[in-house]
């Protein structure tokens, strides 16, 4: 390592703001590491650091490395590192803290998590409270508001005037509108900011006036015609022809315009400047960009009123998506009255943050770091680490431009010192040279505007010859596809490759899946693989065919599921069965299938369909589960969906299906919904194998490192994004947010067309980096894979190969022979499969549970005044038994009429006194005074509980053990007098099944009647 | 018998686990709750004071809300405010102030806008319940441990944390200390998983073995409600996957809190009869779930059922209200009586009455007495009724409507615990904090670490300053030392934990010494995959002749050129695509069909060129009829206003254009439109449509509008003919046609094509692009026909392979699942 690095390095653990400017392998996490560590021995509570990473597996790593270097799990290698280590553990020490506690009070999170904390904390400020779910994608929402919005009649007007401009149609405008929606936190501030529309306006005659400066530079013109517009393009037109060359006979008139404003003397004959050197200028005002503005006055509005009901849909149902977290977060640390406290709300003021993978910061983020450093003094400091040549995350607004701003300029009022490392701990030599001479010929010029930086020389750790690169390239002149080429190129050069991990890195998705399914057709043995999300789980038939039941059950009108359902394996027709049976049949297929149309079919076909309706059935009367992913579940074992797989790895498939299921158990499914869900979910291979080789994007590849690294697809572009109905840009220009809105589907030079280019030649920048990314993965080997045809040298320039084409040619690329690939497969020619008839397990499910209509216990009591009467005299009783004393009857009886809340329809006088001729009965006959007594064991009001299914509770009024003998004796308030015994009679079961519960004495049982103060024994 | 002994659980949840885990019939065992409310009302029925009532869930709801949407204004937009999250803060704070001893009155409440939010909340809330006589239900046991004397000998039951609250109780009653084992161990051997799947997998692997021998089970973990969503599935996947487990009555697990009443299906449905009731329109969805709820064994109903909402939903129906419903079981054997009108008395009432009022319309109104449901959802129904009927205790004079009173039904049943199963093959779950209450074979703690940045259990509301007092950290730490010798005297204690997932930080919690770390991984056995087992079928054949009779012989003939199951799908069981775009608003479909009528209504009036010739406002003329033409035909009834009036401008000015190039062909006269004919093509009979045919000095023309795009000469003029449209119409022309035009209509183009063949290369002379067929009329019928008779042979032969040459080709079959495309690795091992 050169001695200029590890001085930097050093200087990286300083108590400065730095920011760290570090190529790829250089050991970015290590130095973060390194300084956490070096900040924990500084500060007085770990709280006060703040780490922020770019995902959730960077801030687990980190925060597992340090606890484990702090718990002594692991011993750091680095030496720098294990110094800091046993500095910190001196400082524990002497602090007389558990390393346990510094542990915990950990602050590393990814910038969402901070945003979410700094929401959760503050529910008032943001609206938002913590019952909030958070929803990853709410796509689904936004396109329900959208909708309403868009269709509403009171709409109308505005929207009629956009799709007639634009020229395009509703789904199109549903989709711009979804692009903006989703992207909200980045324009919406601007939205509600009154100002900012009439400084766009302004902006716009700004750029009208850049233009009329160039025009009057060209042509030589007074100040005067920045105030003639019209009158310079139509002057402009009758010199120039539609086909951009000066006309032949230029009428002197024509010229009136040019001799009224010219500084110099003009005449036809005169040396006219050539139309393309005011081309762009020219199309720029004569497409009207007034119209932009215009625009933005119609779209405002329902901008506002699509975000104030994503709001208001959000509140109402609890639940919040990324943009909103953001957005709210920003809101809460500074509103119109400055910044809040934020030592309030998160009760603890961040007196360091550390920031990795800083170039991937976008607009936003920024701000929050620039609130959260606001206040800051010399003690406190920022430290960030990123490389600017390995930002690639336009699509999510990241903007390298903020990391070479942020270097000049610091975060706020915060300056930073910049280091620069360069030592690549990871790649070997020869690549690391390679890189050296090939970027710093891709990575040209900085330009902060267009997001093109200069390339940053690194070294290797140790300077051999170590390491290989091969450009490989084939040509698709025979009859083979291509893709088979190219995938047998890859395949030759795996199975050759010595080294422990390898790794195929593309750009996108569709660049790997043909070579994946290449290698599953013809190498499926010798290449173990290990594909990152790159199918859809509905590829896999057993997820079709669950989720073909799981339609089918949800409606049965739904004949295509149905259908699929009763050919898959889990019933297993043959089409003609089929045939038999729906052919040219309206009728539903429930039907159908319970019909005598069944018995056409051969037997073995008639008792497939019956084992299938019947276990529909079972399953149908089991829906008191209100799960369906339980239901589907059992369901489709029933119908021995286990035996119906193929690989064992499908388990895991029909896993992942039913965890999705789960997802909408408590509610009604959306068809719809469901199948996006399963079509969009895109899984990995499942393969234990280590030594796998992996598949993956260029984004997935991040932060990621392997001995072996193939680049296919060097020659192919992607398709290129939707472009956004309005343009944004933060950092171009002083203070402006909108830059242009899409006038017209094809402008070429509005200034939306202008402000397209510009971002085309930032995707470009990106595309570069993107490259550097890939190719920095590899440690030991990487190998380009292109397809060179010698007959086409065109280029496309949206491809590495733009920028790799000398090296292609120049190092007399390895003209590989691939042997043709058989063409074994020409036509896809599925089979339908079916299980065995004695593989359903037929016997061991119960018959269907007849339900019959239900007997509810009567729980809705009439009210009447009996029950009041009784429910008052009971409670005496209790309140005498347990020795309170009840000095004043009458008074008691009014306060349990207060308690009681009783029907106001009830005579409460007659209760009154009801009451009170009972209360007095018990003092006065012989009956009550028995009760009164006090005996043994004596209980009243007894509850007894029953573990059984609805968990019946009793209450036996009062027992007690006489004589050896168990009383027990229930009050009864009747207020007819005649033949107590029959009436005792009826309570004979209540009373037996009270005395079931005493077992420890001979029972007797008592009636005891309150109006009549009699003891009955049953 | 045992002498006198009350025994009092913490809640309701520890009340029934109690009793249910002992198994035994219990005397006087009562829940906190029941027990303090009833020796208050002993307490003052006895006394001279006057008496406290603890205050009812739902009123503290309802005056909690007040005065915090009162409090809110000057907080921004009081709509957009979580006011339910607020509530709950505050129900929270007030439960952690009184168990945590918390002094109110101290400064640190008026640090934060937050805290001072809360101060004042819970200040206004005070006085109310004193100047009302209530009681919060911890000021009432404060009140009963300071006023009220007890002397019977008490067993405590889920009271082990040792909050200050937790302690007071223990201190008032004589508790009876349960004898227990002490240990001195406490070295655990801790295992330790790479991630989440494999420690769920590994575990729920022996719980699935031990639960088949018998053995009692519990499951101890922070989380408990990861372990419901995310650890069930594994464990009743692995359940259902195993040979040995297979058949065994499914596991249940027993878990506090889990299953909130509202979520019963019956509940749901019920709502759904109120909603409808009250006038309200209802989702078809719901609509559907209520009937397969409480009659779900009637399938044919619900397929009957399933079909009508199908109709709706082709209309663009998704809510129906109780007419319409009506009018859908009208023909079911669903007694309609049932669901007759209710006539709207109750537009407002109070509370109490709405409970009243929703008891009485179950009870006498009821479809119930056909209900057809298990006894797990009477349970659910009884326990509904059970809590409407309380409400009529909630004397809070507030004037209500049904949505509102809805609001706050859903309020309380979401925290009214479902009735949880009790059978044989129940775990029950604890959460760290949660006493063990009974003695298992095995205890699992699991998901053992240390989450520490649990910001989502805090409290917001209360200073930080208290926080750190109830901070869960702390608080798992005591748990970790004190109570892992607890649990191991309750059972056999197996720990574990895993290491990184991806979405979550974690670091082990080490505040208890191991005496080893055993590093497990866990590999499936898929013993459940027996050798495949599965039967290839034959399945090209029908072996049958098929109808005679055919509506669309254009795509049936398309797709049987592509892939010939797609049209034994498609044309002979008729699986069309079923998505949703006919529900939009807008379509395109839509676009054409209008335009389609709106031409046909224009040449109808028109007849020749002539009369377009003599039309000099287009506009004015094309308007009317365009605006006739969405009113007449039902399919454009789905647009709204909007849509419609957009469609007018749109289609006029497209129209417009059209006509304007019509204008520059020769004069000409409308020989049809939209002419149907049937034709009969060897056995078959079809139909067919012309959009126009033209005549004109050159002789006949036919007419084709687009409204997508124009298909190329090639797709219908080379072999495989891709496109039959067009040669089905000169096939089935009586007459010589001279050339065919292909009107574009979109809003990207205007144009008229012509294409002529090669035996007719004359220039016309007007301004319409014109294309030359290479191949002349006669061949080109010879090649068409020997293409459509080789087509059709495999559909008499009833011959459907599943061939095609690229999946892209595939794009528009809408049934796609059916052709079942392997997943190509299953293709390759074939």
């Amino acid at each position: 390592m050169s001695s200029g690095d590890i001085h930097n390095r050093i200087k990286c653990l300083e108590l400065k703001s730095i920011i760290v400017q570090a190529p790829a392998g250089s050991g970015k996490t290590e130095l973060l590491t390194q300084r956490f560590i070096k900040l924990l021995a500084q500060v007085n509570s770990p709280r006060e650091i703040l780490a922020v990473t770019f995902t959730n597996k960077a801030a687990a790593e980190m925060k597992n490395r340090i606890t484990n270097y702090l718990q002594n799990k692991t011993i750091p290698i680095n030496d720098m590192t294990k110094i800091l280590i046993d500095l910190l553990h001196e400082e524990i020490e002497k602090r007389g803290v558990t390393v346990d506690e510094i542990i915990s009070d950990f602050n590393i999170l990814t910038i969402d998590a901070l945003n979410q904390q700094i929401i959760n904390s503050i529910p008032l400020l943001t609206q938002y409270g913590y019952q909030s779910v958070i929803i990853e994608d709410a796509a689904s929402i936004h396109s329900e508001i959208i909708k309403e919005i868009i269709y509403a009649e009171k709409n109308s007007e505005s929207i009629h005037k956009i799709l007639f401009i634009l020229n395009i149609e509703f789904p199109q405008l549903e989709n711009y509108f979804l692009e903006l929606l989703t992207n909200r936190d980045k324009w919406i501030h601007y939205i509600f900011d009154y100002e900012s529309s009439n400084e766009f306006d302004r902006y716009i005659k700004q750029e009208e006036e850049k233009c009329l400066t160039h025009f009057q530079k060209v042509f030589n013109l007074n100040d005067s015609i920045h105030s003639k517009k019209k009158e310079l393009l139509q002057c402009i037109d009758s010199i120039y022809t539609k086909q951009k060359s000066i006309r032949k006979n230029i009428k002197e008139e024509d010229l009136f315009f040019f001799n009224e404003n010219s500084v110099s003397n003009v005449s036809k004959d005169m040396e006219w400047p050539d139309f393309a050197c005011f081309e762009k200028e020219y199309y720029f005002l004569n497409i009207s960009n007034l119209h932009q503005y215009d625009i933005l006055k119609t779209l405002v509005p329902i901008l506002k009123e699509a975000y104030a009901r994503i709001k208001l849909h959000f509140s109402q149902n609890k639940i919040i998506d990324f943009p909103e977290i953001t957005l709210q977060a920003l809101l809460a640390l500074k509103n119109e009255s400055g910044f809040t406290d934020l030592n309030n709300y998160l009760n603890i003021k961040y007196s360091h943050i550390l920031v990795d993978e800083f170039q991937d910061t976008n607009n936003n983020q920024l701000q929050l770091f620039k609130y959260l450093t606001h206040g800051w003094g010399p003690e406190n400091t920022f430290f960030c680490v990123g490389d600017p040549m390995q930002s690639i995350y336009r699509f999510r607004q990241s903007d390298v431009r903020i990391f070479l701003d942020t270097i000049k300029n610091g975060i706020g009022n915060v300056k930073l010192n910049h280091i620069i490392l360069s030592v690549n701990n990871r790649s070997k030599s020869r690549l690391i040279h390679w890189f050296n001479s090939r970027f710093s010929k891709i990575f040209t010029e900085q330009h902060i505007d267009n997001g093109s930086i200069q390339y940053q020389l690194c070294n290797p750790r140790i300077e051999d010859d170590s390491g290989s690169l091969n450009f490989l390239s084939y040509s698709s002149e025979s009859s083979s596809k291509p893709s088979d080429l190219e995938a047998e190129l890859i395949c030759q050069q795996i199975l050759a490759s010595q080294h422990e991990s390898i790794a195929v890195i593309a750009r996108s998705r569709n660049h790997l899946k043909p070579i994946v399914s290449y290698i599953k057709k013809n190498y499926a043995k010798q290449i173990p693989i290990n594909a990152i999300e790159l199918e859809s789980l509905i590829n896999h038939q057993c997820v079709q065919d669950i989720l073909a039941l799981t339609l089918a059950i949800l409606d049965f009108s739904d004949r295509t599921h149905w259908i699929a359902t009763i050919q898959s394996p889990l019933c297993g027709l043959t089409i003609k069965d089929l045939n038999i049976l729906f052919a040219n049949e309206d009728d539903n297929i429930w039907k159908l299938i319970n019909s005598e149309k069944v018995k056409e079919l051969n037997i073995e076909s008639q008792k497939r369909i019956k084992n299938l309706i019947k276990l529909i059935k079972i399953h149908y009367s089991s829906m008191h589960m209100a799960k369906w992913s339980e239901i589907i579940r059992s369901l489709w074992i029933d119908l021995a969906g286990i035996k119906s797989l193929y690989i064992k790895e499908d388990i895991e498939y029909i896993d992942y299906y039913l965890r999705i299921l789960q997802k909408f158990d408590s509610n009604e499914i959306d068809k719809e919904i469901l199948i996006n869900t399963v079509t969009e979910t895109m899984v990995s291979d499942v393969n234990s194998n280590k030594k796998a080789v992996s598949f993956l994007t260029i984004h997935k590849s991040k932060g990621l490192e392997f001995d072996h690294v193939i680049i296919p697809g060097i020659d192919k572009s992607t398709r290129p994004n939707i472009p956004s109905l309005i343009n944004f840009d933060h950092i171009d220009g002083a203070n402006k947010s909108i830059s242009s809105i899409k006038i017209n589907n094809d402008e070429i030079y509005s200034l939306h067309g202008y402000h397209e280019q510009k971002n085309k030649i930032k995707e470009y920048n990106e595309l570069k980096r993107l490259l550097y990314v890939a190719v920095t993965r590899a440690i030991n080997q990487l190998d380009l894979v292109a397809e060179i045809n010698p007959n086409n040298q065109t280029i496309k320039k949206n491809t590495f190969l733009y920028f790799l084409w000398d090296d292609f040619y120049t190092t007399n690329p390895q003209s590989t022979d691939v042997e043709k690939p058989s063409n074994r497969y020409e036509k896809f020619s599925p089979k339908l499969f079916k299980i065995p008839l004695t593989e359903y397990i037929n016997d061991k499910k119960e018959g269907l549970v007849e339900f019959s209509p239900i007997s509810l216990k009567e729980n809705l009591n009439i009210e009447t005044e009996e029950i009041y009467v009784g429910i008052i005299v009971h409670k005496y009783l209790e309140l005498v038994h347990k020795n309170f004393d009840i000095n004043h009857h009458d008074q008691f009886v009014e306060k349990m009429l207060n308690t009681l809340n009783i029907d106001k329809s009830l005579n409460l006088k007659e209760i009154a006194n009801e009451s009170m001729i009972c209360i007095n009965n018990i003092h006065q006959t012989e009956s009550g005074r028995k009760i009164l007594k006090k005996y043994d064991n004596d209980q009243c009001e007894l509850k007894i509980s029953i573990p059984n299914k609805d968990q019946t509770n009793y209450r036996v009024d009062r027992t007690f053990i006489n004589n050896n003998e168990r009383w027990i004796i229930d009050y009864k308030y009747h207020k007819e007098k005649d033949n107590l015994n029959t009436l005792a009679l009826n309570y004979k079961n209540q009373l037996d099944r009270y005395a079931s519960f005493f077992n420890d004495h001979k029972v007797r049982q008592f009636i005891y009647f309150l109006k009549q103060g009699e003891l009955i024994e049953i | 018998m045992k002498d006198n002994i009350i025994t009092i659980c913490k809640n309701d949840i520890y009340f029934k686990r109690f009793i249910h885990l002992n198994k035994s019939i219990h005397f006087n065992t009562f829940t906190l709750f029941e027990f303090i409310s009833n020796e208050l009302s002993n307490y003052y029925l006895s006394s001279n004071k006057v008496s406290k009532k603890i205050i009812n869930k739902l009123e503290e709801y309802i005056i909690l809300e007040e005065i915090i949407t009162d409090e809110i204004v000057g907080y921004g937009n009081q709509f957009l405010h979580d006011i339910d999250s607020l509530v709950f803060f505050v129900q929270n704070a007030i439960k952690n102030i009184h168990e945590y001893d918390i002094d109110f009155e101290d400064g640190s409440f008026n640090l934060s806008v937050e805290n001072k939010f809360l101060w004042s909340v819970m200040d206004r809330y005070n006085k109310y319940l004193n100047e009302n006589d209530l009681f919060t239900y911890h000021q009432a046991i404060n009140f009963f441990i300071k006023n009220i004397e007890f002397d019977n000998k008490v067993q405590l039951i889920g009271f082990n944390l040792d909050t200050p609250l937790n302690q007071l109780i223990q201190d008032k009653f004589k508790t009876l200390k349960s004898n227990s084992l002490k240990k001195d161990n406490d070295d655990y051997i801790i295992q330790q998983f790479d991630n989440e799947l494999q420690e769920f997998n590994c575990i729920s692997d022996e719980i699935i073995r031990k639960q088949l021998q018998g053995e009692k089970i519990a499951i101890v973990s922070e989380d408990v409600n990861k372990i419901v969503t995310t650890f069930y599935p594994t464990l009743t996947s692995l359940q259902t996957y195993n040979k040995e487990a297979s058949g065994q009555e499914p596991i249940r697990l027993n878990v506090a809190n889990q299953t909130a009443l509202s979520q019963s299906p019956i509940i749901r449905s019920i709502f759904t009869f109120f909603d409808l009731h009250f006038g309200y329109y209802v989702s078809v969805e719901k609509i559907r779930h209520f009937v397969v709820t409480c009659f779900q064994i009637d399938l044919f109903l619900v397929s009957d059922l399933d079909q009508k909402i199908k109709m709706l939903k082709r209309h663009g129906v998704k809510k129906i209200n109780l007419k319409k419903f009506n009018e859908i079981i009208e023909s079911t054997p669903l007694n309609k009586s049932c669901f007759e009108e209710i006539v709207k008395l109750q537009s407002n009432l109070t509370i109490a009455d709405w409970g009243t009022c929703l008891a009485k319309i179950l009870e006498s109104n009821l479809f119930w007495r056909e209900l057809k449901i298990n006894d797990a959802l009477v349970e659910d129904l009884s326990s509904f009724i059970n809590l409407i009927n309380k409400f009529n205790s909630v004397r809070k004079l507030k004037i209500i409507n049904y949505l509102e009173f809805k609001k706050y039904l859903n309020i309380i049943l979401n925290q009214t615990q479902k009735n949880f199963f009790l059978s044989s093959n129940t775990i029950d779950i604890y959460s760290l904090d949660d006493e063990v209450i009974s003695h298992y074979d095995t205890i699992y703690l699991i998901d053992f670490i240390d989450r520490k940045n649990q910001s989502s259990l805090r409290n917001p509301l209360l200073p930080f300053y208290h926080l750190k007092k109830i901070n869960d950290f702390n608080k798992r730490k005591v748990f970790i030392q004190n109570q892992l010798n607890k649990l191991s005297e309750k059972g056999n204690l197996s720990i574990s934990y895993s290491l990184l997932t991806d979405n979550i930080e974690n670091t082990i919690a080490s505040s208890v010494s191991f005496k080893e770390v055993v590093k497990k991984k866990y590999s499936k056995d898929y013993d459940f995959l027996h050798e495949n087992k599965t039967l290839s079928l034959d399945n090209d054949h029908t072996g049958k002749t098929l109808p005679k009779e055919i509506k669309n012989i254009r795509g049936l003939l398309e797709r049987l050129q592509i892939c010939p199951r797609w049209a034994f799908y498609e044309d002979v069981l008729q699986c069309k695509d079923e998505s949703n775009h006919l529900t939009e608003e807008y379509s395109p479909r839509l676009r054409g069909i209008l335009i389609h009528e709106a031409l046909h209504t224009i040449w109808k009036k028109l007849k020749n060129f002539r009369n377009l010739n003599k039309i000099d406002n287009l506009d004015e003329f094309i308007r009317p009829i365009l605006e006739m033409c969405l009113e007449a035909k039902y399919e454009f009834s789905i647009m709204g206003d909007s849509v419609k009036k957009f469609e007018i401008e749109k289609c006029t000015a497209l129209i417009q254009e059209l006509l304007k190039i019509e204008k520059k062909r020769f004069s000409f006269s409308i020989q049809s439109l939209e002419l149907k004919k049937q034709f009969i093509h060897g056995e078959y009979v079809f139909d067919l449509i012309k959009d126009r045919v033209d005549k004109d000095d050159k002789g006949i023309h036919i007419i084709d509008y687009k409204t997508g795009k124009l298909p190329t000469a090639k797709s219908w003029t080379d072999v495989p003919i891709k496109n039959f449209q067009i040669p089905l119409y000169f096939l089935f022309s009586d007459s010589d046609v001279s050339s065919l035009l292909l009107y574009e209509i979109n809003q990207k183009k205007i144009a008229i094509k012509r294409f002529t063949f090669k035996e007719k290369e004359q220039q016309m002379a007007d301004d319409i692009p014109q294309q030359f067929i290479n191949k002349s009329y006669m061949d080109l019928k010879k090649i068409w026909l020997d293409e459509i008779n080789s087509l059709m042979q495999l559909y008499k032969q009833g011959y459907f392979p599943n061939s095609f040459d690229k999946e892209e080709d595939l794009t528009y079959c809408g049934n796609k699942i059916l052709l079942r495309l392997p997943e190509k690795k299953y293709q390759y091992e074939l």
